[in-house]
């Protein structure tokens, strides 16, 4: 394997790996997530690289909405 | 006590629509997920192009170095900052980086571009990252000063309500701020020198005039005579403005109404 790729895998890593932080944290914070269970959606943010985080963004759009102290309404 | 059943009320899916059409946080982020849609179809046009085969769509633009078509990306990072805060932008960020690393590992045949794609990323991300903090410190703007407001409301109501009349003179004999009561003993603030509106004056009050004193840190009290036979006490200490003017605060009491009060109280125990 060479350098570049080795580059390659650890910038994803790193990409990975900050998007589940910042959306298990959400989760962790959150009373209801879609589905009911949370199990199933940590998996796929962990495992499921990118699609995982995605699609649960797409599920939570309120994650974007976290210090947005407005109007923010975190139950759904 | 007669426990009472909770039940949630149900909203059907109808009315939750339209909760939700009519919420600010709703279209702020429909208004990024457009923007996140058209800059990524912009980025892939020549794909798009390619892939669909409409030849009068085939401009150069589309085919050449696509730094300049990712530097659309700087709208949404830079509008998340803004509207959403720091989190949403590292979001959005990390989003950026997933829509435009196809091209850099895959299609891009020019030099290095997975390091030009970091190297606008970080920046995109550094500039999305103050906006976020401009809008903070607006917003912690805003709540100060409305907690100032308040509070400024609360004093003005709490002094208006006293019986003795607060006057606050400047270090140019100018009035800043007086209380109901004074008005109601002196009359509406027409002129706003001191000596003018208390002694009606054209010049400060020369030898009688404490001010200078008090504005040099003493604490003054005296007694201030009106022409019709009214008679004030006044005490007047310095006091430091908002704008870190020293001034004089002076309280004004009606000797007549308190010792009418005193007569009628000692009457009253008699």
């Amino acid at each position: 394997m060479d350098l570049e790729w080795i580059l390659q895998l650890v910038l994803f890593g790193i990409l990975h790996w900050m998007l589940a932080v910042l959306l298990l944290q959400d989760m962790a914070s959150r009373d209801r997530v879609l589905g009911g269970r949370k199990a199933p959606w940590v998996l796929a943010i962990a495992l499921v690289t990118f699609l995982g985080s995605l699609l649960y963004m797409l599920c939570h759009p309120q994650v974007f909405l976290e210090d947005n102290d407005d109007d923010n309404d975190r139950s759904h | 006590m007669a426990d009472i059943e909770y039940k949630p009320r149900k909203i059907n899916s109808g009315k939750a629509l339209s909760i939700a059409i009519r919420s600010k946080d709703f279209w702020r982020l429909y208004i990024l997920a457009v923007l996140m849609v058209f800059c990524s179809i912009f980025y892939y046009f020549g794909e798009i192009v390619d892939l669909v085969g409409w030849q009068g769509s085939r401009w150069d633009f589309f085919y050449g170095i696509h730094d300049i078509h990712r530097l659309l990306f700087l709208i949404p990072i830079i509008y998340t900052g803004y509207v959403f805060g720091t989190r949403a932008t590292v979001l959005v960020t990390i989003i950026v980086v997933g829509i435009c690393i196809p091209r850099a590992l895959f299609i891009s045949p020019f030099a290095h571009p997975l390091l030009r794609l970091l190297v606008f990323i970080l920046i995109a991300g550094a500039l999305g990252y103050l906006a976020a903090l401009v809008r903070t410190r607006m917003k912690r703007r805003g709540y100060l000063e409305s907690m100032m407001r308040r509070e400024i409301g609360r004093l003005s109501a709490l002094s208006d309500r006293m019986e003795e009349g607060i006057i606050l003179i400047g270090p140019d004999y100018r009035i800043r701020y007086s209380n109901s009561s004074m008005r109601l003993y002196f009359g509406e603030v027409t002129s706003p020198y001191c000596y003018q509106y208390l002694r009606g004056l054209d010049e400060p009050c020369g030898e009688v005039c404490k001010l200078s004193e008090v504005l040099a840190g003493a604490v003054r009290r005296w007694r201030h005579e009106l022409p019709d036979g009214g008679v004030f006490e006044v005490l007047a200490s310095p006091y430091i403005d908002a704008d870190g003017a020293v001034c004089q605060y002076a309280t004004f009491r009606d000797t007549m109404v308190h010792e009418e009060r005193g007569k009628r109280a000692s009457e009253q125990q008699d």
